[in-house]
């Protein structure tokens, strides 16, 4: 089992240690925190210090941070060719495949759409086995979704260790689980931008910021959510950090841990 | 530019047609379907009151609306379905082509595999599920067949004229009234509930949850942050509740831009509802033809926001809320 360390502020690096092989950096969720050039320039260059494998993450991205992108993949695609890349953004798929074949695509879970919302844990018991298999699952269980990523090159796709389980393994594709932290949702009317301006109060929707969301952890709890629902930045998350025994038996090939919450 | 409208009942059709709708989407929820998957929803409406539920009644749709030449979308527009679903979904494609439906909205890219794979000749339009934020991603979807992209909520206008810019042969639909979710359709893998604030907390739409707020601070005291985002939480709450968003104000720029359709949310809505939201925007779109100023467009239509809906302008209710600073 590999095991990768995910951070998305280079200040973090101080978890690395000889346990991981490989480093994840950048951020899944807002291109307001795309990597800056020189920050990509770092890790890359501490990954060459340790001898250890490096994935850049990406978010989804409108024309100006798909455009930032193209300039990142550049300078990963010189400096360090055979990287891995996850998107999250079946556009940055498209531009991987016409200019940065070097770079090896990795599907992120924002584009695996399985249900993660805590809340089902308090019916689960109570639906069909058909509407339960349907919520362990995503269409990465038909052959045509599978056959069309590989043919796009890719062979990894991510997960996250939802509450209600996953069946597993996914024929022809190897499998990454994140641990503890695992995406609900997402935003660009970030609640978390000018969260402290009274002046903004109202503006709900996509406005400036002053990246608050490297300040402003939030708590959202609820009688029937059955666990704490973290809003950090744009995106909210729950914790768990329960892991079947048989990762590996059912074609888990990577855990990707995140010491801090991914934001 | 054209009306997108939504349709439940047979009985709609002719009147929204009449009011105005050039196109007109719907759900069909079968027996079937709701007793197999009950809570794991065919088309992102898991109630009955907000689909046809048998294929006569939408067939019956199909035929009105093309008597007035208006074509029907129908929505398979789920996030993912699974291959245990699929001989259902086939059936339902095949027989949706037969019945005479336009075009199919999907959001799943293995749905669109597989209309690629059976040939079907209705049109395919990409749910906002689809997640197209870039000109790049609208590619990827025109590559596999796509012939319309329905944007996501969260770009703004000037963020739409970049993707309407670097692309072509591919229509652009927006949102334009009702449900301003507010988290990314496509990326929001809450189950979605029931959009009724009367309802159990189990089933309603976990975004209109009334969270208790807390905040953690990085260096100091959050007082400020805390009030704020209380305040916010509960604006997040009522966005999905759909007290009348609306981004009428932007059909000026999207008639600019050359966007084809804009959409109005509400699948389930009350029949009078659905016919003054198209009436609503019939009558801006009637403007627009008489070639007004950006100002004095905003300006009509921000009167007849208030006059059709009996409340102010709000900009947490406005869809593109840089409008409201012109």
């Amino acid at each position: 089992m590999e095991h990768a360390l995910f951070i998305t502020r280079l200040d973090h690096l101080h978890y690395w240690n000889g346990g991981f092989s490989r480093l994840y950096f950048g951020n899944e969720f807002c291109e307001r925190l795309l990597l800056t050039p020189e920050e990509l320039t770092a890790a890359i260059r501490f990954t060459f210090d340790k001898g250890i494998e490096f994935t850049m993450v990406t978010p989804y991205v409108t024309e100006t941070g798909l455009n930032r992108v193209e300039t990142l993949f550049d300078i990963l695609a010189n400096e360090k060719r055979g990287s891995e890349v996850v998107f999250n953004d079946y556009g940055v798929l498209r531009l991987m495949r016409r200019r940065f074949s070097n770079l090896v695509p990795v599907m992120g879970r924002l584009l695996n759409k399985m249900k993660r919302g805590p809340r089902l844990m308090m019916v689960i018991d109570s639906l069909p086995e058909t509407t339960v298999e349907y919520f362990r699952n995503s269409s990465l269980t038909v052959p045509l979704m599978r056959e069309f990523l590989m043919g796009y090159g890719v062979r990894r796709v991510e997960l996250d260790n939802v509450l209600q389980g996953t069946d597993l393994p996914l024929d022809g594709l190897l499998v990454s689980v994140y641990v503890p932290y695992a995406y609900v949702t997402t935003t660009r009317m970030c609640l978390t931008a000018s969260c402290d301006v009274p002046e903004m109060e109202e503006r709900v929707g996509v406005f400036p910021c002053q990246r608050e969301c490297r300040k402003y952890t939030f708590g959202l709890t609820s009688e029937i959510m059955p666990v704490l629902l973290i809003r950090k930045g744009n995106t909210i998350f729950f914790e768990n950090h329960n892991l079947p025994d048989d990762l590996e038996a059912r074609g888990v090939s990577r855990l990707v841990i995140q010491p801090e919450i991914p934001m | 530019m054209k009306v997108l409208s939504p349709v439940d009942k047979v009985s709609e059709v002719e009147p929204l047609i009449r009011a105005g709708a050039d196109e007109l989407y719907c759900g069909l929820l079968t027996e079937d379907w709701h007793n197999q998957y009950i809570a794991g929803s065919i088309n992102r409406r898991p109630g009955g009151g907000a689909n046809f539920t048998t294929f006569d009644q939408l067939e019956e749709c199909v035929n009105i609306a093309h008597s007035y030449a208006v074509p029907i979308f129908l929505t398979l527009n789920e996030h993912y379905y699974i291959e245990r679903q699929y001989p259902y979904l086939r059936d339902l494609i095949r027989k949706s082509e037969t019945i005479g439906v336009d075009s199919l909205i999907i959001a799943d890219v293995a749905i669109l595999l597989l209309l690629r794979q059976m040939g079907t000749g209705m049109k395919v339009v990409v749910s906002t599920g689809g997640t197209a934020f870039n000109s790049e991603t609208v590619k990827f979807y025109q590559d596999l067949g796509a012939s319309r992209i329905i944007l996501p909520r969260h770009l703004t206008i000037g963020e739409i004229r970049h993707i309407a810019s670097a692309v072509k042969g591919i229509e652009l639909e927006t949102f334009i009234l009702n449900s301003r979710c507010p988290n990314v359709d496509g990326f929001c893998t809450f189950h979605h509930g029931l959009a009724d604030r009367s309802i159990d907390l189990l089933y309603r739409n976990a975004c209109m949850l009334p969270y208790d707020v807390s905040v953690a601070v990085e260096n100091g005291a959050g007082d400020m942050a805390e009030r704020i985002s209380v305040r916010r939480q509960r604006i997040w709450e009522l966005i999905h509740v759909d007290d009348f968003p609306c981004g009428a104000c932007a059909l000026f720029d999207f008639s600019e831009l050359g966007i084809e359709s804009v959409k109005i949310v509400g699948r389930g809505n009350q029949t009078d509802r659905k016919l003054a939201d198209v009436r609503f925007l019939r009558s801006l779109l009637d403007l627009l033809s008489q070639r007004p100023t950006k100002q004095e467009f905003y300006a009509v239509a921000r009167r007849r926001y208030q006059e059709t809906y009996k409340r102010p302008c709000r900009i947490y209710m406005c869809y593109y809320p840089e409008v409201m600073t012109v």
